[in-house]
C-alpha cells in the first residue's frame, strides 16, 4: 500500500469519525421501506456502510469493502517497497535524463532521423510563412526536409487542400516551441524540424520522469516500466515522427502524459478536481491534435468517470428490494426505482467529474466541428471509392443500394483528385447528396464479414508500422526512401505480428484481462489497481482509434493513419510489464488475488 | 478535527471548491475555444477581379502552384516570376450560380481545356505562321472561396515555363516573345525525336504550319522525302528570312503509309545540321527584333 496523501489522512479522519459517531448512537432516515436489522454495528464493525442508516438484509448478505479499521489491521506492506520521496525525485530525475540524451542520440547520432512530407504538412507549416528550403521538383517523400526558410503565403494556399479553409491543431503550439528554438540551437532557417525533435525528446525525458513518479512499487520496478514506456517513444516506429511536419506528434507526446495523470488521479481514494482537470486538459490537448485523435475521447471519460465517489457523506439510500410474494410488476417498479436512484447516486458523487466530461465532450465536438469541411468530404470519398468498392464482393450491387447508377464503378480505387475521380463530372453532386458516412457504416452493419473484412485489413496496416513510402534521412545523409532501423525493437515485434495477427489480438486481450483483474483485486494498493484501469482504458481506446479510423477512410494511407493506434498497442507493454510486477510483489499475499 | 474541516470548507481554498465546477468548465471552453479560434488566415496581395493579361506573379512555392486560386501580388515581369496571365474570361458554366465555390476538381471537369486556347496563347505570344511554340504550359486559377461567396466568376489563364513546376526563372514578359531574340528557350526542337527547346542543344529546329502534300499513291521512302523536302522549302526560307546554310539540310517528319491512307498528308517541317550527330543550341529565326 502507498503512503497516504494528506488527502487521504483527512477523508480518513472523516470515515473514523463517522465510525465512531455510529457506533455510539443508532442511525437511519425515516420509516417505510428501509427496514432495521435490530443489530448493532458494534456486532459487526467489518461490516459497517460507510454511509448513515443500518445495514439490510441484502446489505449483509453483500460482502462490502473493508472499513478503514479493518484496512488498518491488514499486513502493510515492507517498507522497501514505499520509496522515500527524496529517493523517488533523484530516480525520476535520473531516468528522465537519461531517456532524454538518449532521444537526442538516437535521433541526432549520424545524422538526423525523420519523416518525409507527402504534403499534409504544409498547412500547419505554412501558418508560420515558412517553406521548405528545397529547390522545385525534389521528391518530396524521398527525404526528409527538415529547414524552412520565410515565404509568403497568399489566398487559400495556406490551408486545407482545395478549399483554404484554416486548419486548428494543437501541434502548433509546439511548432511555435521549435520555431523559437531554432536560432538558439543553432539550426539553420527560420523553422527547423530537427529543433521539434529536440523539442519532443524533452517531453519523452518528462515523461519517463512522470512515470516513475505515479506508478506503484520499488524505485526499480517504477524505472523498469518507465524506461520500456520511453523505450516506445525511441523506437523506429515512433521516434521519425518528431522530426516531421505532421499533426501527430502533439497526440503522440500528450499520450505520454495521459497515462501518469490517469494513474495519479486514481492513486488516491478521493477524485480530486486538479486531477480531473489535467486529465480532461491533456485529453483534450491530444484530441486536437489531429481529428482521429478524438477517438481517444470515450476512453478518457471512461477513466474520468471510473473514480471513487467524490463524495463519501452522500449516502446511497435504496429502496428495499422486493420479496418473492411480490407481484411481478411490482418488483419491476422497485427495480426501476433502485436502478433511479442508484443514477442518482452516482451523479451526485460523481458531480465534479461529470463536469470535466461534459466540458471535455463539448470542447471535442467544437474541434470536429471547425475542422475543414472538405476533409469530411475527402474522408466521405475515401471511404467509398477507396475501400467500400474497391472490397466490395459486388461493387454494382453496392451503387444500386445508394441509388447510384453502375457506371460509377470506373471510379472506383480512385482519389478525389484523380483524372478519372467521380468530383469531374456531373454526377458527383447526385453522389455527395445520397452518400453519408453513416450509409457507409450501414453496410458494414447489415453484413458484419465486410466489417471483419475491413479490420483484418486494419490489422495488417498496425503491424505494418512503418510508412514505407516515405523516407526517414535527409538527402545528404542517405538514399531515397531510406528507412531508420536504429531502434527496430517495437517495428520488429508488429511485422512479426502481421504474419500472424491473432498475436496482435492476443496482446490487446492479455492486456485487458489482467487490467480488470488488478483493477478489480482487493489486495492491490490504489496505485497498482489504478495501473489497471489504465490498461482497461488502454485497450478501450485501441479499439476506438482502430475502428473510427477503418471507418472514416479505410484503406486510403491506412498505414499512416493507424500510427496512433500503433503507439498505443506498444503502450501494452509497459503496462503488461507494470501489473505482472504488482502481481509479483503480492505474490506472498494469504488471500492470493483474483488476476 | 471539527475545527480542522471548518477550515478545509472556508475560506480561499473553500471558495475555490465552491466555483470549482465552473471554472473546470470555463478551462475546458476555453481550451476548445483557443483551439479552434487561432486560425490563420493568409493576406490577399492582388484579388482574383482585378486580374488582367499581362500580369506577371511570383508563386513561390509548388504546393501555391497547384492551389486552385491564386492571390499573390503582381510583380514587375522583368522581376523574377513565374506566371503570366494572358486571357480572363467570366465563368458561365453549370455551377456559376451555386453561391459556394464547387470543388476544383468539378469546375475542372467543366471548364476543361477553356484554359488551353491555342489561338490565343500564339496571338499573345506573338506567333507568326512558322512560329513553333514550346515550353509552355497553360494553368487556370480560380476565385478564391471567399471571393466566390463574393459574386466573383472571373477565370484567369496564365502561362507558365516549362511544366509550371520548375519554379520562378524569368525575367522578361512573354507577351510576343516570339518577335525577340531572346525566344530560343520558347521554340520547338528536337534533338534525336525528343522535343527539346531550342535554347538546349539539339539536332532539328522545327516549324510550324505544315504543308500537304498532293495526293496519290503512297511515294516510296526516297520520293516522299524528295517531295517533303521540296514542301518545306519556301517555308523554311520564309522562316530564317533567306536561305539555309551549306552544312544544313531541311529534315522534314513524313507521314506515314497509315496516315496517308487516312488521308492525312501533312509534312512537319524542320531544319538542322547535316552531320549526323552535331548539335547546335539557339535558334535560326530570322527578322527577330
Amino acid at each position: 500500500m502507498t503512503p497516504p496523501s494528506d488527502d487521504d489522512a483527512f477523508w480518513e479522519e472523516m470515515d473514523e469519525a463517522r465510525f465512531r459517531r455510529r457506533r455510539s448512537r443508532p442511525t437511519g432516515r425515516g420509516e417505510g421501506e428501509r427496514k432495521r436489522t435490530g443489530q448493532s454495528d458494534a456486532v459487526r464493525p467489518e461490516r459497517a456502510r460507510l454511509h448513515e442508516g443500518p445495514l439490510s438484509d441484502d446489505d449483509r448478505r453483500r460482502p462490502r469493502r473493508p472499513t478503514v479499521a479493518a484496512q488498518a489491521s491488514s499486513p502493510k506492506p515492507a517498507a522497501v517497497d514505499r520509496p522515500s520521496h527524496r529517493g523517488l525525485a533523484v530516480a525520476a530525475g535520473a531516468t528522465g535524463l537519461v531517456w532524454l540524451v538518449f532521444m537526442l542520440v538516437r535521433m541526432f547520432a549520424g545524422g538526423p532521423i525523420g519523416l518525409a512530407d507527402q504534403g499534409d504538412g504544409r498547412r500547419l507549416i505554412c501558418t508560420f510563412n515558412v517553406a521548405a528550403s528545397q529547390p522545385w521538383g525534389t521528391e518530396t517523400r524521398a527525404y526528409v526536409q527538415p529547414t524552412y526558410h520565410h515565404e509568403q503565403w497568399w489566398g487559400e494556399s495556406c490551408g486545407a487542400d482545395g478549399s483554404g479553409e484554416p486548419y486548428n491543431s494543437t501541434e502548433r503550439w509546439m511548432l511555435n516551441g521549435a520555431k523559437a528554438l531554432t536560432s538558439p540551437l543553432g539550426f539553420p532557417g527560420e523553422l527547423d524540424l530537427r529543433a521539434l525533435g529536440v523539442l519532443c525528446a524533452a517531453f519523452v525525458g518528462l515523461g519517463v520522469a512522470a512515470w516513475v513518479l505515479v506508478l506503484p512499487g520499488r524505485i526499480w520496478h517504477r524505472v523498469a516500466v518507465a524506461s520500456l514506456a520511453g523505450l516506445v517513444y525511441a523506437d523506429s516506429l515512433i521516434a521519425p515522427w518528431f522530426v516531421s511536419a505532421y499533426s501527430e506528434p502533439a497526440a503522440m507526446v500528450g499520450i505520454l502524459f495521459l497515462g501518469p495523470a490517469l494513474i495519479w488521479l486514481w492513486r488516491t481514494e478521493r477524485t480530486v478536481a486538479l486531477k480531473l482537470v489535467l486529465v480532461a486538459v491533456l485529453a483534450m490537448f491530444i484530441a486536437a491534435a489531429d481529428v482521429r485523435a478524438v477517438a481517444i475521447v470515450p476512453a478518457v471519460v471512461l477513466g474520468l468517470l471510473w473514480t471513487r465517489s467524490s463524495r463519501r457523506d452522500v449516502p446511497l439510500m435504496l429502496a428495499e428490494r422486493p420479496g418473492r410474494g411480490v407481484p411481478r410488476r411490482a418488483r419491476l417498479v422497485k427495480g426501476a426505482q433502485r436502478a433511479g436512484e442508484r443514477t442518482v447516486h452516482f451523479a451526485r458523487t460523481r458531480a465534479l467529474a461529470l463536469c470535466v466530461v461534459a466540458a471535455l465532450v463539448f470542447g471535442s465536438v467544437l474541434y470536429i466541428h471547425a475542422q475543414p469541411k472538405r476533409f469530411a468530404m475527402v474522408q466521405k470519398y475515401d471511404a467509398f471509392f477507396g475501400e467500400l468498392l474497391p472490397n466490395s464482393p459486388n461493387g454494382k450491387g453496392d451503387l444500386r443500394s445508394f441509388g447510384l447508377p453502375k457506371s460509377m464503378i470506373k471510379a472506383s480505387g480512385t482519389d478525389v483528385d484523380s483524372i478519372n475521380a467521380i468530383t469531374r463530372t456531373p454526377g458527383f453532386d447526385a453522389w455527395n447528396r445520397k452518400v453519408s458516412m453513416q450509409s457507409i457504416w450501414f453496410v458494414y452493419m447489415r453484413d458484419p464479414f465486410r466489417l471483419v473484412d475491413l479490420g483484418t485489413r486494419g490489422m495488417h496496416a498496425v503491424a505494418t508500422g512503418r510508412v514505407n513510402y516515405l523516407g526517414n534521412f535527409t538527402k545528404a545523409d542517405g538514399g531515397a526512401y531510406r528507412h531508420d532501423n536504429r531502434v527496430p525493437i517495437f517495428i520488429t515485434l508488429f511485422r512479426v505480428s502481421d504474419k500472424f495477427l491473432p498475436l496482435l489480438a492476443l496482446l490487446w486481450l492479455l492486456t485487458l484481462g489482467w487490467g480488470w483483474g488488478a483493477a478489480k483485486n482487493r489486495r492491490f494498493s490504489t496505485a497498482e489497481q489504478g495501473v489497471g484501469r489504465f490498461a482497461v482504458v488502454l485497450v478501450f481506446a485501441i479499439a476506438t482509434e482502430f475502428w473510427i479510423t477503418a471507418l472514416t477512410e479505410g484503406s486510403v494511407e491506412y498505414v499512416k493513419h493507424m500510427i496512433l493506434t500503433d503507439l498505443l498497442t506498444a503502450f501494452c507493454f509497459p503496462t503488461i510489464l507494470a501489473l505482472r510486477l504488482a502481481a509479483w510483489r503480492h505474490r506472498d499475499d494469504p488471500a492470493r488475488s483474483i488476476s | 478535527m471539527r475545527a480542522a474541516v471548518t477550515a478545509r470548507t472556508t475560506g480561499a481554498s473553500g471558495r475555490l471548491r465552491m466555483y470549482r465546477w465552473a471554472w473546470i468548465a470555463a478551462a475546458a471552453g476555453c481550451f476548445a475555444l483557443l483551439t479552434v479560434g487561432c486560425a490563420h488566415r493568409a493576406p490577399v496581395g492582388q484579388p482574383t477581379a482585378d486580374a488582367k493579361p499581362g500580369d506577371c506573379h511570383r508563386i513561390p512555392t509548388p504546393e501555391a502552384m497547384v492551389t486552385a486560386s491564386d492571390n499573390s501580388p503582381t510583380v514587375p515581369c522583368t522581376a523574377v516570376h513565374n506566371v503570366e496571365t494572358y486571357l480572363t474570361f467570366t465563368y458561365h458554366g453549370r455551377y456559376a450560380k451555386r453561391t459556394s465555390r464547387p470543388l476544383p476538381e468539378q469546375l475542372d471537369g467543366d471548364i476543361g481545356q477553356d484554359c488551353v486556347n491555342y489561338d490565343a496563347i500564339r496571338n499573345y505570344l506573338g506567333a507568326g505562321s512558322h512560329d513553333e511554340q514550346w515550353g509552355v504550359s497553360a494553368w487556370h486559377k480560380y476565385p478564391s472561396p471567399s471571393e466566390w461567396a463574393h459574386g466573383v466568376r472571373l477565370i484567369r489563364c496564365d502561362l507558365v515555363p516549362d511544366s509550371g513546376l520548375s519554379g520562378p526563372r524569368i525575367t522578361q514578359s512573354l507577351r510576343n516573345i516570339l518577335q525577340r531574340k531572346d525566344s530560343a528557350r520558347f521554340r520547338l526542337c528536337y534533338r534525336a525525336n525528343k522535343p527539346v527547346t531550342c535554347d538546349k542543344p539539339h539536332d532539328t529546329e522545327a516549324l510550324a504550319g505544315s504543308p500537304t502534300l498532293a495526293a496519290g499513291q503512297f511515294p516510296d521512302r526516297a520520293t516522299l522525302e524528295r517531295v517533303a523536302a521540296q514542301a518545306c522549302t519556301t517555308p523554311i526560307h520564309d522562316y530564317i528570312a533567306g536561305s539555309l546554310p551549306a552544312d544544313f539540310v531541311v529534315k522534314p517528319t513524313l507521314p506515314t503509309a497509315d496516315m496517308w491512307t487516312h488521308g492525312d498528308r501533312h509534312v512537319d517541317c524542320g531544319f538542322g545540321p547535316a552531320q549526323t550527330g552535331r548539335l547546335v543550341t539557339g535558334t535560326m529565326r530570322g527578322g527577330l527584333s
